[in-house]
């Protein structure tokens, strides 16, 4: 086992550096880099001569675009992110890590908050529509979960705003905190409580269908199994065959969604939180982009990158604890 | 199911003892005490009518069209066919068309406090009437102020172009779209995951690394990185959102591979694949005759869940901007109006509310026809 997670650990660096290669060159093949985005107007007025143009690009190490030069310039992002330093980004004027590490925790906690609501909605109500196939209740789920699924994330966000926030007033529409407000630590935590409801009702509506059929269709798997016929012939109770044995054992494949869910705890939701106008990762990430911030950008895919492989890899390290029949195949 | 096996089983029994013994069956029934038997003969017969051998698609034709939400979907689908394709030949307007009948009603007002000489305040307003040509902000089943004026069902956006006739072509884009980048990828990935899945050894390892690698790149951000390269290469806008898509399809090919390769891997060590080795066949013959038809059902079914999955894709990139230009209509760009603006947001619904409505039944059929699919495709299933 722990072979195998050295293996896997090793595959993972190099999947890493294919994708930090790949992202790279993207990134600088950005016709409009940051300082001439930057300077633009005063390279118009002709403020600024090209030379000193050249100069500042030199600075932030644009220059050279050749080959050659992205090249070198990939290494020099390689060897400092190697020893932890992602570098400074253009655009916000802090170290990369930091930017990730100020606004990934709004981010971070949205997610958290719909991820819970998300559970405890989905995993009841799918056990019940398999334990009631074809029925009333397996129906219902069935068409709402569909529908949840079917809505793109910046519309149920317009939609939320539209009759929760302007309609029926309960909740207010954007920010993570109210312009000017003022108050101790405790209050404000309550003011940024009532920020975030409409975000995570918004994630909730949309993932919550998905979970709930993956929920539905592991239930129905075990309930086809032996072992459940044997726990109804020894005569034990319903509740207790669902609640008992269906229920644990329709948790196991549920273990593989780990792989989804860790990226997206901390990758934050570019669109949504552009709508809603959270300053998340999402947020400072699409600013980054769109302003040719290489150094964020690289940071903030590979941050994303990194989280996906490390979730695959616990997803795959905890169905084989929880579920014994599982075996390393190579 | 069950009850049509047994009749089965009977026919096939008692059928060859008639079939064999002609001669005694037709002394028997000219015999006059063979009533009985008769009757039996004419038993078999009707049992022999009753049981119909269905074929595999006829099976899943039956599957698919009992569950309602199947039919649902597909009624949704068609209706969006023949709303998006067929409709714009019955409304009076096209995508582009402004409505320049203007109204000239709209009202601005000014108004000020004025001191008198002996200190009294007076308001004073002054109303300006603004003369616009342009008819935006129609309300829906109004009609155009010209001469016999046409109707604006949904009534106009904005800049006064008629919502209902670019909500169909907001359609065309999306299912065209759709339909070519989810067959762009969808054979991308079956060779891909083909050939990995039957050579195994190092073109295995070599493509699923390169899965690994594009499932480790997100794909949002990488999209808003290319949006951004081809705005400044100066490519057609028109031709934007088809490079994108193409983008997109060469960044979505992976889920599909690794299906084809599952699949493949396990239906290599059947026995009817040892046959085929036997009878010699090629490599090509035996992929693409005996490995991917066996394939097809799972692969029918991603395909039309895809479907779905990047209707929403091209809304989202046209909501942020990134999709047709402006003057094209898309689902997501509508939506988008309501964003920047808040009038819009809250007074006129008509001008994003109905273009979600659609981007979600797009998605919607797609996924009740996937639904229904991966059910009536799974020889597993009973009902």
């Amino acid at each position: 086992m722990v072979k195998y997670i050295i293996k896997r650990i090793l595959y993972s660096i190099l999947i890493l550096f294919a994708v930090s290669v790949i992202l790279y060159i993207l990134v600088r093949c950005l016709p409009m880099d940051y300082v001439e985005q930057k300077f633009l107007s005063q390279a118009a007025q002709g403020t600024i001569s090209p030379e000193e143009l050249y100069r500042i690009k030199e600075l932030y190490g644009l220059a050279d675009n050749s080959f050659v030069g992205i090249l070198k310039g990939y290494w020099n992002w390689l060897v400092s992110a190697l020893s932890g330093d992602l570098g400074t980004s253009f655009l916000y004027n802090q170290p990369v890590t930091k930017v990730i590490a100020d606004h990934m925790w709004i981010s971070f906690g949205i997610a958290l908050a719909a991820y819970v609501l998300q559970f405890v909605i989905a995993i009841p109500l799918g056990i019940k529509a398999a334990t009631r196939q074809y029925g009333a209740v397996d129906y219902t789920t069935t068409v709402f979960a569909m529908i949840g699924i079917s809505f793109p994330s910046f519309f149920i966000a317009i939609l939320l705003i539209k009759i929760f926030s302007f309609d029926l007033g309960w909740f207010p529409a954007q920010g993570i905190v109210d312009g000017g407000f003022s108050g101790d630590a405790f209050a404000r935590f309550g003011n940024e409580l009532w920020h975030i409801v409409l975000p995570m009702l918004a994630i909730t509506i949309i993932s919550v269908g998905g979970l709930m059929r993956h929920t539905r269709t592991n239930t129905l798997e075990v309930l086809n199994q032996d072992y459940i016929r044997t726990a109804r012939a020894k005569g034990l109770s319903e509740r207790t065959v669902i609640y008992k044995h269906v229920f644990r054992n329709t948790m196991v494949p549920l273990v593989t969604m780990i792989a989804g869910i860790v990226p997206s705890l901390f990758g934050g939701m570019m669109i949504l939180e552009q709508v809603f106008a959270l300053p998340g990762i999402g947020q400072i990430a699409y600013n980054a982009l769109k302003q040719g911030d290489i150094p964020f950008i690289m940071g903030y895919n590979m941050f994303i990158a990194i989280l996906t492989v490390l979730g695959t890899l616990l997803s795959d390290i905890m169905y084989m604890i929880v579920d014994p029949r599982i075996k390393i195949s190579k | 199911m069950q009850e049509e096996e047994k009749m089965k089983e009977q026919t096939e029994e008692t059928v060859p003892v008639t079939a064999q013994d002609p001669v005694a069956e037709n002394a028997a029934s000219t015999a006059q005490d063979s009533v009985a038997e008769n009757a039996a003969v004419q038993e078999e017969e009707s049992v022999a009518d009753r049981v119909r051998i269905i074929s595999p698609f006829r099976l899943v034709m039956k599957r698919f069209f009992r569950s309602r939400l199947c039919v649902a979907g597909l009624i949704m689908f068609v209706f969006l066919l023949l709303f998006s394709f067929l409709g714009p030949v019955f409304v009076g307007w096209s995508e582009e068309e402004v409505d320049r009948s203007g109204t000239g009603e709209s009202y601005s007002y000014l108004s000020m406090t004025v001191k008198d000489e002996d200190g009294a305040n007076y308001t004073v307003y002054t109303d300006d009437i603004v003369k616009s040509d342009i008819n935006n902000h129609a309300l829906p089943f109004s009609y155009s102020h010209e001469e016999n004026g046409r109707l604006h069902l949904f009534g106009t956006d904005q800049n006064g172009r008629d919502i209902f006739v670019r909500l169909m072509y907001g359609g065309r884009l999306s299912i065209i779209l759709s339909f070519l980048v989810v067959l762009i990828y969808t054979i991308i990935g079956v060779i891909l995951g083909g050939l990995a899945g039957y050579f195994g050894k190092w073109v295995d390892m070599v493509i699923m690394r390169i899965v690994d690698i594009l499932n480790c790149i997100p794909s949002l951000p990488i999209l808003l990185i290319i949006g951004a390269i081809l705005e400044s290469t100066g490519v057609n806008a028109d031709m934007r959102i088809y490079i994108m898509m193409a983008c997109l399809a060469l960044l979505s090919w992976t889920g599909v591979a690794r299906l084809v390769r599952g699949q493949i891997l396990f239906l290599r060590e059947q026995e009817y694949m040892v046959a085929t080795e036997a009878l010699g066949l090629s490599p090509m013959r035996k992929i693409f005759r005996h490995l991917i038809p066996n394939v097809m059902p799972q692969l029918i079914v991603s395909m039309t869940l895809g479907l779905g999955s990047i209707i929403l894709y091209e809304a989202t990139l046209s909501f942020i901007g990134l999709g047709v230009p402006p003057e094209a209509a898309s689902w997501g760009q509508m939506v988008q109006s309501a964003v920047g603006d808040t009038a819009i947001l809250n007074y006129y619904i008509e001008c994003w509310l109905p273009a979600g409505i659609m981007i979600i039944l797009a998605v919607l059929a797609f996924n009740f026809i996937g639904d229904g699919l991966r059910d009536a495709l799974d020889p597993k299933m009973k009902r």
